[in-house]
């Protein structure tokens, strides 16, 4: 550079990026990826300490995952300066879990073995999989197993999120106090899989709710508390948060979940979440609001603060004794308080003793509203059962709401057992009434364990083994099926060849979508036996001898759209060249890869994932 | 609310004149306030920009004036949760295809100003230049020094693999 020109010199210093202020290169930095970063790191030592900025790396870990293990305390530490937590290598703990949760996938995915296994080592990260878990719940269309892969996806997600809502209900048996709403919200947690509303998304309907409310009371500090309770039911019963406004709706499964109320913009509710939220929402703003353990229907109770009246003047201990000043309302129904001398001559009219009046007109445990959810769901799901599944579709409750909004009965039934299980574990055992519905939801919960989620092995080793005595009938019946699954779970697959048999013996092919001559439903085959292996007494049943070709046929193994799976004869199964609908091929995941249009005799077939147990289908 | 065809005075750093409409100005944080803390008659007298020279300030004028119609930038935006997208419009694209110099000072100036979406449009043009380039391509493109020893490279390339494979 000697020879070079002196007027260029004097214009040798012109801005660059390296001369920015540090703000600006910061931004810039900002619009960049971690792989952006990576490299540019390289370049230069000041580069180096631009790119690992922490502010930087906060960024990326808030724009790059939305749920965080509570163990991070990640609002918390969002609020603390950026300096304080090293996020960079928090962002790329969160990249080793995603590689680790999608190793997981793959094999899970790929092997029909250890499934159980590798859900175990997903749900060990608790939120910290979420993220990960919910890009492979919305695999691509076009993924060559993407049927399989959202499946388990969501199989590992809902089994994460039945974790948290199981702990929170322990809490409560543990004497520890959750909030109502998420004592409440975690039966939205056993529902509507990769769907379910969070806790974080119900709180944060909840806040919205209440910021509308200060928004059109402006003056709202300055009411008595009286007044801001009776302020609080008038904008519910005018923003659709009245319960049903359509009495059809009542006792409908889905309005007994609170997370499905505030998502639903009717919020069709029965009365005990109406008042649920009433609570939430009088707690953010500061009002001493809980449900009343009345019968039948729950009120919602008001208290004034200590020392002072519900009119905002202040009570001599002298005037009264040291109960708070009470109001009990009722949102479901009306904007009115509701009075205390009605609800004792309606307790008298019930045929309640009076000394039991005040047991009911008090605040009702949490561990209470819990059995009364439980036990609503239950009331709702059996309901459903008797109602013969063509007249199911009459049942009101989801049409504001689109597909896949309806809770399964199933994953209902299923948190009602749990929840009350938990709750009653806690519970002064000794009144044998309890003791023999405790029996009786113990054994349902076996069956239902076994046949729907037999990936919850480690969820009933931590939270069901330990209620119950070792030397208990219900830990020894326990214990032996955990081991069962378990060794279910890892144990290879019998092999069925066809080429051990004259090849036309058995018709179909794993994957073929059929329609079935008699009954009329649609289903799909997942195995076969090549004649019928159903034992003596089902084949008596179900009258095989009454059919044409009798219990020589072939026998196939079958899923149905509604989930349940059955066997049936050769002769029954009569493929279709349509395509199967959303239901079944969310449900064919369990089995199948992908449904393929060009596969099969012409109407496609569902691509098998079952080559471990039929490698010639 | 001033009138939109009302004009006001900018002086550059360099001593120009420049005639503006009001409300093609006002995309300037920093003279809004400015003209709002004025007494109206005093917004007939050129308001100096001591910081920024003539040929940046016609071009940040002529960003104002395309933009004029646009929606004010909501207030309190979080830079956090606010999506890291460095898609840029056409005419912006378009406007942006100046020299190195010119883009950081229209980057500077849109700073000073307090012009918060043309800040981010150069700053965007900026990390665009860098996305997808090895680190030597890097250092062509912006003149970048590389002052660290062979061993120092290695030990970050080292440290960027073990972050992610540990």
């Amino acid at each position: 550079m000697a020879d070079a020109p002196k007027v260029l010199v004097i214009r040798l210093n012109p801005i660059s990026i390296s001369n920015l202020p540090n703000e600006i290169i910061q931004h810039i930095l900002s619009f960049l990826s971690p792989e952006c970063l990576r490299a540019l790191q390289l370049t230069s030592r000041a580069y180096k300490a631009h790119s690992n900025e922490p502010l930087l790396w906060r960024g990326h870990c808030k724009g790059t995952y939305k749920y965080w293990h509570p163990q991070h305390c990640f609002s918390r530490r969002l609020q603390s300066p950026a300096g304080q937590t090293d996020w960079k290598e928090l962002f790329y703990l969160r990249k080793r879990r995603d590689r680790q949760v999608r190793d997981a996938m793959d094999r899970m995915v790929d092997s029909m073995r250890s499934r159980t296994v590798q859900i175990e080592v997903i749900a060990q990260f608790m939120n910290d999989a979420k993220d990960e878990l919910l890009r492979h719940c919305h695999t691509d269309d076009s993924a060559e197993d993407v049927l399989a892969r959202r499946y388990w996806a969501r199989k590992a997600l809902t089994c994460i999120n039945r974790r948290d809502a199981i702990q929170t209900w322990a809490d409560v048996r543990d004497g520890l106090c959750p909030s109502l709403e998420r004592a409440l919200n975690s039966f939205d947690l056993f529902v509507l899989g990769a769907e379910a509303a969070t806790h974080e998304d119900t709180g944060a309907r909840l806040d919205e709710q209440v910021q509308i409310f200060r928004r059109e009371t402006p003056l709202f500090e300055e009411l008595t508390t009286r007044k801001k309770a009776f302020a609080l039911v008038e904008f519910m019963r005018s923003h659709d948060f009245e319960g049903m406004a359509d009495e059809a709706y009542y006792g409908a499964l889905r309005t007994n979940f609170i997370g499905i109320a505030m998502k639903d913009p009717k919020h069709q509710t029965i009365p005990l979440i109406t008042v649920a939220i009433f609570c939430a929402l009088a707690q953010r703003l500061g009002l001493d609001a809980t449900p009343c353990g009345y019968p039948w229907h729950v009120y919602a109770i008001v208290d004034a603060p200590f020392g002072t009246s519900l009119d905002g003047a202040p009570l001599h201990t002298s005037d009264t004794s040291s109960d708070p000043d009470r109001m009990y309302l009722d949102p479901y129904r009306t904007t009115e308080e509701v009075s205390i001398s009605d609800l004792r001559a309606q307790l008298s009219c019930m045929g309640v003793p009076t000394d039991d009046y005040d047991s009911f007109l008090a605040p009702a445990s949490l561990r209470e509203i819990i059995f009364r959810t439980a036990r609503n769901i239950i009331g709702a799901v059996d309901r459903i059962q008797v109602t013969p599944r063509q007249r199911r579709e009459d049942i009101p409750g989801d049409l504001l709401l689109p597909f896949r909004a309806l809770p399964d009965i199933d994953d209902a039934y299923y948190a009602s057992l749990w929840s009350m299980l938990l709750a009653a574990a806690g519970e002064n055992e000794s009144s044998d009434t309890t003791a023999t519905r405790l029996r009786h939801y113990f054994s349902f919960m076996v069956e239902h364990f076994e046949i729907h989620f037999p990936e919850d092995v480690k969820l009933f080793e931590d939270f069901m083994l330990p209620l119950y005595a070792s030397d208990s009938p219900q830990h020894s019946d326990l214990t032996l099926l955990c081991r069962t699954l378990r060794h279910r779970d890892v144990a290879p697959r019998k092999l069925v060849r066809r080429d051990t048999f004259e090849s036309d013996a058995v018709r179909f092919r794993v994957g073929t979508l059929f329609k079935h001559k008699r009954y009329g439903y649609v289903g799909v085959v997942r195995g076969w036996d090549t004649q019928c292996e159903a034992g003596d007494v089902w084949m008596a049943q179900m009258g095989v001898e009454r059919l044409e070709r009798g219990g020589a046929q072939s026998f196939y193994h079958v899923l149905v759209e509604d989930k349940s799976v059955r066997y049936v004869a050769e002769e029954n199964i009569l493929p279709v060249m349509e395509r199967p609908t959303g239901e079944l091929m969310e449900i064919a995941g369990k089995y199948f890869r992908r449904w393929d249009d060009k596969e099969g005799a012409g109407g496609g077939r569902f691509v098998s994932n079952l080559r471990e147990e039929y490698p010639d289908d | 609310m001033a009138a939109p065809e009302s004009t006001i005075m900018l002086t550059s750093s360099d001593g120009t004149d420049i005639s503006v409409e009001r409300q093609v100005a006002e995309r300037s944080i920093l003279i809004k306030n400015l003209l709002a803390d004025l007494p109206g008659e005093a917004t007939t007298e050129a308001i100096p920009i001591p910081n920024v020279n003539e040929p940046v300030l016609r071009k940040v004028i002529e960003w104002c004036d395309h933009h004029k119609k646009d929606p004010p930038a909501s207030a309190e935006d979080d830079s956090d949760s606010r999506k890291k997208s460095t898609d840029i419009d056409e005419w912006d694209q378009k406007f942006m295809q100046v020299d190195q110099e010119m883009l950081f000072e229209i980057i500077l100036a849109a700073n000073y100003l307090d012009i918060k979406a043309l800040l981010d449009v150069g700053c965007k043009t900026v990390a665009n230049m860098i996305k997808g380039k090895s680190p030597d391509e890097i250092r062509k493109t912006f003149n970048i020094q590389n002052d660290f020893t062979p061993e120092e490279e290695d030990q970050i390339r080292r440290e960027n693999e073990w972050a992610e494979d540990r």
